[in-house]
């Protein structure tokens, strides 16, 4: 019995060391990010996807996951990976997914009742989708949010929520719902105050020989009190 | 009837006089330290054209040969049909204090000196910060009391912090209220000030000349908003921090002596832009319109939420609001 598995074992690893690639890239690429194959792969090995262009270009995987200068909203790339796989719509803990772009944070949005395909459309990753079934681009993300925050995008409408830049009588929004509140975890974090202003000095720390001079005054008003008293 | 000679020898006599000054108009007279041009300068409301010309290239010169930066001043009139509003969220403020220093930096407030950090620092926008009560019952006896002892809870708004500087805001159990010039209806700043260097613009902006004020600072103690500051010292701006696109009665750098506020951004608001603070705001709490207009941000606020003013019973009228979700 332990002779096969032995056997098995060898085998295994011969296939392994046949492809040279593969072994020399995936302890690599694992050591440095802890990101499984399907993050460059997505149509599996050698095949390389976008995120496997930008790491064999830059050596990292640091800053793929942001928005590069001009490219508006995201959302044009999750089919690159997503049109690969059969949607699952069973709520799970999705630790076998990539953390680049991050599939792995704990959602604060909804307390439990919310999972990843209650905005995002199962059919097509690259949009958005409203209970009733209407795909919307990433850029109309407030109509997807107005479905439950109907009176805040009623007060975003009016220009009562939200920044609003422009000319005053033709603003236009500065921000949508996701640029202030991250939609999965949507609470306002705290921040940095500016400082405060300067305090004036106490009279004590500015003036020379402020103590005599305050037991002066003290001791004349409680002489003329007292003189006052006795006449 | 009128007695013509006399005046028309006074006339005379006024224009000899002013002719007589022209040639000694840049010279600078000790002591008050201020040019004889200045000095016998005009209110900004009887000032023709050509005399605010006059007076915006000397302050062009002056700021170039002080501060070496080409400043555009301008004296864009009010707009036919406008009267500004400002309303604020306090429920949204998180006491950031982004406002306060987007305003120093867009209406050249005087900098804290690196020497006397105290002596010249002015801020138009101050930022207080409220604890809320927490409920202790039975805490005192009283004749009054309930059979709870006395519950005290809420806020209290006579007692509020503007020196807080926590590591993060929004604080557990704070809340934030910045305060700045209400811009009256009734303001009266205006009517205690002596030499009216301080008026109602059409507007409702409250503005001042600067140099018509004579520092006597009546309008400081008029003011039951704290919102006027007083240039004790020259002021200190870094020139490479100075925004140069001023309005004469607004931005423009002012001198020792005189009194300043918040013009809500006359020099932008007056362009069609936003004030700076509400610009900044990073939670959107600041909202600014057109008080005659319905579809303005204000009016919306006004017709939607839970709006005050502060200190409404002092009949000031306010054009500044408060207001909650």
């Amino acid at each position: 019995m332990m002779e096969i598995r032995v056997a098995t074992g060898l085998v295994i690893l011969f296939i392994l060391l046949s492809a040279p690639g593969a072994v020399n890239a995936k302890p690599e690429f694992a050591e440095k990010t802890g990101e499984s194959c399907t993050v460059c792969h997505p149509g599996g090995p050698p095949e390389l996807g976008p995120a496997g262009e930008y790491y064999k270009k830059y050596g990292t995987l640091e800053g793929y996951g942001e928005l590069p200068a001009g490219e508006a909203e995201p959302g044009g790339r999750c089919n690159v990976c997503h049109a690969q796989f059969a949607p699952n719509p069973v709520p799970r803990e999705l630790s076998g997914a990539p953390t680049t772009p991050n599939h792995r944070f704990e959602l604060k949005h909804g307390d439990g009742r919310f999972w990843c395909l209650t905005c995002h459309n199962p059919v097509n990753r690259d949009t958005l989708r409203l209970f009733n079934g209407t795909e919307i681009p990433f850029e109309s993300s407030p109509l997807l949010c107005g479905q439950c925050h109907g009176p805040i995008y009623e007060d975003w409408k009016d220009r009562i929520h939200g920044r609003w830049v422009g000319n005053i009588s033709n603003p236009t929004p500065d921000v949508v719902c996701t640029d202030c509140h991250n939609p999965h975890d949507p609470s306002f974090k705290p921040i940095t105050p500016e400082k405060p202003p300067e305090k004036p000095p106490e009279p004590w720390n500015e003036i020379p020989n402020y103590p005599i001079y305050a037991f002066l005054v003290l001791a004349l008003s409680v002489l003329l009190a007292l003189y006052a008293a006795w006449r | 009837m009128v007695d013509r000679s006399r005046r028309e020898f006074l006339k005379k006599t006024a224009t000899g006089a002013a002719a007589a000054v022209i040639p000694f108009a840049n010279v600078r007279i000790p002591v008050i330290d201020v040019t004889v041009e200045e000095l016998l300068q005009s209110h900004y409301k009887e000032m023709s054209e050509e005399e605010k010309q006059r007076v915006i290239e000397r302050l062009k010169k002056e700021y170039k040969e002080k501060y070496g930066i080409d400043a555009t001043i301008k004296t864009t009139p009010p707009k036919e049909g406008v009267v500004w509003g400002y309303a604020l969220n306090i429920q949204k403020c998180i006491g950031c204090r982004r406002c306060v220093y987007a305003c120093v930096r867009e209406n050249n407030q005087s900098r804290a000196n690196p020497k006397e950090p105290w002596r010249g620092e002015i801020q138009w926008i101050r930022v207080l910060e409220f604890e809320k009560y927490e409920i202790h019952p039975g805490g005192k006896a009283r004749d009054f009391r309930t059979k709870f002892g006395e519950v005290l809870a809420g806020i209290n708004l006579e007692e509020s912090e503007h020196y807080y500087y926590p590591e993060q805001v929004p604080e557990k159990d704070k809340f934030y209220m910045p305060i700045q010039c209400q811009q009256c209806e009734r303001p009266p700043c205006v009517k205690v000030c002596p030499t009216k260097a301080t008026w109602k613009e059409p507007d409702g902006i409250i503005v001042v000349d600067y140099n018509w004020c004579i520092g006597c600072r009546f309008c400081i103690a008029a003011c039951p908003y704290w919102a006027r500051r007083f240039n004790w010292s020259d002021p200190y701006i870094p020139p490479e921090e100075i925004n140069p696109r001023m309005h004469y009665l607004g931005n423009r750098i002012r001198m020792r002596g005189v009194v300043e506020k918040c013009t809500f951004c006359i020099q932008r608001t007056r362009e069609g832009r936003y004030p700076a603070c509400v610009e900044i705001c990073p939670v959107g709490a600041r909202k600014f319109g057109n008080l005659l207009d319905p579809e303005s941000d204000v009016r919306k606020v006004l017709e939607k939420k839970r709006v005050f003013r502060l200190k409404e019973e002092l009949g000031t009228h306010p054009k500044f609001f408060y207001f909650i979700d």
